[in-house]
């Protein structure tokens, strides 16, 4: 595949950027000027960190969707849902919407970021027939959304804070809001330790193929 | 052209693994580690999954239903299923580990839900939280068993705590209620369980609960009694309305009482029966209680009225036994004929009869028995009383009784022989003594007594006409005498020497005079009236002398001097015969055999009636009132006629003594008519005392004739 304006990568430019302050520095540069971060054209350990923090995450999420997230006690009646079951509970109830909010920023999106970073991190790793710019926005996305799944984590703690009315009611959260809200902390660590540079290297290495042929 | 600029040689340096490696690999395996660390010691510290078998799982909810042990969380129910068969329910609770070692054979669990009763309202916390299943053990681990029956209430006396259970019999009209309070003079200190049929379908048992420190009250003498509902009895003392307390007249309840000190601490689940009434219980203090009695059979010739069931069975006079039942029985084939007989049953206590134990064998008790009749011993019917109707069975040892047997093959019980029945026909005799009494000439014997007393009033009339008559002679002299005395009294030194004494003794002397005066106005015609007077003026003499003392002398005097001329006036003479004549009259009406007959008569009277009520006495007829009480209201008011004329007479009787009294009084004391006349008036006083009393006694009595008392 070519570009029809190529733009020239640092590397090509033997420039050396800098991840977080953007600042570019001459090659072999060992830490940022600006910012003060260690400076390496590409980081060789990117995928290892990414695929380990996957892994965190992926355990966390277990006991996330097994252990009840909340625990209302209405007058001496305990009632503990895991997330799903809360979902369900709330649409049998007729209100599908706020289900579906649930479901959608609880299981869904934490579920596709999975599967978006799997696919980034096996994508850079193996030849790829998926577009360079569909690839960024896949990851811009995964990093851009992530942030939304703590809303659920939000929801239980302030109604944990709000509702403490002793034995008339009260919500206390579940074990299940915790390993939820490392779940989506691990996966959004596992995100940014993805080198996107990565997939830029994937697409001159294709590129080189090409000028072999 | 510029030559290519030389291929950078890229050596792709072999770097060693830890530095391949990045140590964010920690990060998963320590995630790793805390998981499988975390799962391993749920796992350890997960309890035993024991099974509750139920009748019906009402509010159990898999997941959430709670297992407690004195209201703590100790396990959570982790499945409700079906035992093969869907017979039951079986409930899967996982136990506490720290808890499930204590779980062993004696643990009891029960569904806690809420309860309305009449006793009151419990498990309330359960409205809102949802059932739970409590359970109870003691302190001493045993080892976990894994299946238990479940209970559906609460036990009585819940393991490790101290109390007394026991095992409550309703008697015949008592309904024992679950849960009911069992109270000890107004305290609560039990509870009586769900009762239930007996093994034997007789009656109803209940399990109960006695707790500590109240367990020591329960001793082998206590009875226990049904306090609930109310009694309501209409008697002479008004409308009774009796219940112990409300809560027990809609939840009923039990109480108890040790009625005779002594008895022995009892042991668990000791047998009790609870009795209709408190009354009952007491009387029946004694019995070793029914259904532990020996049944037997007696047939007697005739239907005799009047023996009931319940009627005691006695040995001389104690009683050892209740009948049980009366039945009639016609058997051909032993009998050689078709008449009716009475048969009944009657249960003999064996802790009466002193046996042995107070649970002898039946065996023993008809042994017993045999041997007893082999020598001689009897049934038979005897009235109860002398009063009552009714009768008892009394087994009686009869000297020379004909050869008989224990017949122990009779159906159904074994057979007593009898003997002739003793019925008393006391209602008979006490009939015919009291209408003989009816029959006595009580009415005529007063009748005379009042005519009698009608002509003494009379006489003792024409006695104050005969003492104004002129043959009255005596009297002057005798009148003399008073006077001398008078004067000898007057004139004596005390009354000289001692002024302050003239005062008294001019007192004694008006009232003298006054008496004086009284007597002269009936002795106006008297012919001795001179002498009279000089004895006043002797007395005037005598007052004059005391006159220097007193001043109010002259007037008295006067007045002395007056009476003395009123008296001159006097017909004495004729009052002193008359007088006379009356004492003779009173004599001849005393030697009058009517008169000396009065005493006798009452006295007559009063033996017959005596006689009557020894009579009655001896006949027992102070039996069967209900028979007999007619005749003696009739006679008893035939007595009441009677004595309606008794204080008529004895009123005469005293007016008749008050006029011969007053005839009597101007007698000297010492005349041998007064002394003879004084005698007969005592006599009389003393007969019209006796009517008197008589007559009181009768009315306030009546049947004080029958029951001679």
């Amino acid at each position: 595949m070519m570009a029809d304006t190529p733009i020239p990568t640092t590397k090509e430019a033997g420039l050396l950027g800098c991840r977080y302050c953007t600042r570019v520095w001459p090659s072999g540069t060992k830490t940022c000027g600006c910012c003060g971060s260690k400076l390496v054209s590409r980081d060789l350990q990117s995928l290892q960190k990414v695929w380990a923090w996957w892994l965190v995450a992926l355990i966390c999420y277990v006991p996330a969707n097994l252990y009840p997230m909340l625990r209302t006690s209405t007058l001496g009646s305990v009632s503990q849902d895991t997330i799903v079951g809360g979902a369900i509970t709330l649409a049998e109830h007729g209100s599908y919407f706020v289900a579906g909010v649930i479901l959608l920023a609880s299981v869904v999106i934490p579920i596709l970021k999975f599967l978006a970073i799997a696919y980034l991190a096996i994508s850079v790793a193996r030849p790829s027939t998926a577009r360079e710019g569909t690839r960024h926005m896949l990851f811009e996305l995964v990093e851009y959304i992530g942030r939304w799944s703590m809303i659920d984590v939000f929801v239980v703690a302030i109604l944990s804070s709000l509702v403490h009315l002793g034995n008339f009611a009260s919500v206390e959260p579940g074990p299940a809001s915790l390993t939820f809200a490392l779940t989506v902390v691990f996966t959004m660590i596992s995100a940014q330790s993805f080198d996107s540079r990565l997939i830029w290297d994937q697409q001159e290495f294709e590129k080189d193929t090409d000028r072999a042929h | 052209m510029p030559t290519d600029p030389p291929e950078l040689k890229t050596l792709s340096a072999r770097r060693p693994l830890y530095q391949r490696i990045s140590l964010v690999w920690l990060v998963p395996l320590a995630a790793v580690v805390i998981a499988v660390a975390l799962a391993a010691q749920n796992w350890a510290a997960r309890g035993p999954l024991i099974e509750l078998l139920f009748d019906e799982a009402t509010g159990i909810t898999e997941g959430s239903t709670e297992l407690r042990y004195r209201d703590v969380t100790v396990g959570h129910v982790e499945a409700v299923e079906f035992e093969p068969g869907l017979e039951r329910v079986v409930v899967k609770v996982r136990l506490n580990q720290d808890i499930a070692d204590y779980v062993d054979r004696d643990a009891v669990f029960w569904v806690v839900k809420p309860e309305v009763t009449t006793t009151g309202v419990s498990g309330l916390n359960t409205v809102l939280s949802g059932v739970y299943i409590a359970g109870v053990w003691d302190a001493d681990p045993g080892g976990v068993v894994l299946r238990h029956e479940g209970q559906t209430k609460a036990p009585l006396l819940p393991a490790g705590d101290s109390g007394l259970l026991l095992t409550l019999e309703a008697a015949a009209g008592v309904a024992l209620t679950a849960n009911a309070p069992i109270t000890y003079k107004g305290l609560e200190v039990g509870r009586v369980g769900t009762p239930e049929l007996s093994a034997d379908r007789q009656s109803a048992i209940a399990p109960a609960v006695i707790f500590a420190p109240y367990d020591q009250l329960v001793r082998s003498t206590t009875r226990f009694w049904d306090t609930s509902g109310f009694s309501f009895s209409l008697g002479a003392s008004g409308a009774e309305l009796d219940f112990s307390s409300l809560s027990s007249l809609i939840a009923g309840g039990v109480s108890f009482d040790t009625v005779i000190s002594g008895g022995t601490p009892v042991s668990d689940d000791a047998p009790f029966q609870v009795f209709a009434s408190q009354s009952d219980a007491r009387q029946n203090v004694f019995d070793a209680g029914r259904g532990n009695g020996v049944p037997f059979s007696i047939i007697f010739e005739d239907n005799v009225s009047g023996l009931e069931v319940d009627a005691p069975v006695e040995v001389r006079g104690l009683k050892i036994g209740v009948v049980t039942g009366i039945t009639g029985i016609v058997d051909e084939a032993r009998f050689n004929d078709s008449k009716v007989r009475l048969q009944i049953s009657v249960e003999l206590n064996p802790a009466e009869l002193r046996l042995a134990s107070p649970n002898a064998a039946d065996q023993a008790v008809e042994e017993f028995m045999a041997k007893r009749v082999q020598s001689g011993l009897r049934a038979r019917l005897v009235s109860t009383g002398l009063f009552a109707t009714g009768l008892k069975v009394e087994l009686i040892d009869v000297a020379d009784a004909p050869e008989a047997e224990l017949v122990r093959d009779h159906d159904p019980y074994p057979l007593i022989p009898v003997t002739e029945s003793v019925i008393s026909d006391a209602g008979a005799s006490a009939e015919g003594m009291l209408s003989r009494l009816g029959e006595l000439p009580i009415e005529e014997l007063m009748q005379s007594a009042v005519r009698f007393l009608d002509t003494a009033t009379g006489l003792a009339a024409n006695t104050t006409m005969l003492v104004q008559d002129d043959t009255v002679r005596a009297i002057p002299a005798d009148v003399r005498a008073l006077l001398g005395d008078v004067r000898g009294v007057v004139g004596s030194a005390e009354i000289q020497g001692l002024p302050g004494q003239t005062a008294q003794l001019l007192t004694d002397l008006n009232s003298t005079v006054t008496d004086l005066r009284d007597l002269i106005a009936q002795v106006e015609e008297a012919r001795a009236i001179e002498k009279l007077v000089q004895t006043v003026e002797a007395a005037g003499d005598v007052a004059a002398s005391a006159e220097a003392s007193l001043a109010g002398m002259p007037g008295l005097i006067e007045s002395l001097t007056e009476t003395a001329e009123t008296a001159r006036a006097l017909p004495l003479d004729k009052l002193v015969a008359r007088v006379s004549d009356v004492v003779a009259d009173v004599e001849t009406l005393l030697e009058q055999p009517g008169t000396r007959a009065i005493p006798q008569t009452l006295n007559d009277t009063l033996n017959e009636m005596r006689l009557a009520l020894s009579e009655l006495r001896e006949g027992g007829t102070v039996a069967a009132l209900n028979d007999t009480m007619a005749s003696a209201r009739s006679a008893a008011t035939a007595i009441e006629e009677a004595t309606v004329d008794l204080p008529q007479i004895s009123a005469r009787i005293d007016a008749l003594l008050k006029q011969a009294a007053a005839t009597l009084a101007g007698y000297d004391q010492g005349s041998e008519i007064n002394r003879t006349a004084r005698s007969a008036m005592t006599a009389l006083t003393r007969a019209a005392a006796a009517v008197e009393s008589l007559a009181r006694a009768l009315e306030r009595r009546p049947n004080s004739l029958i029951l001679g008392r």
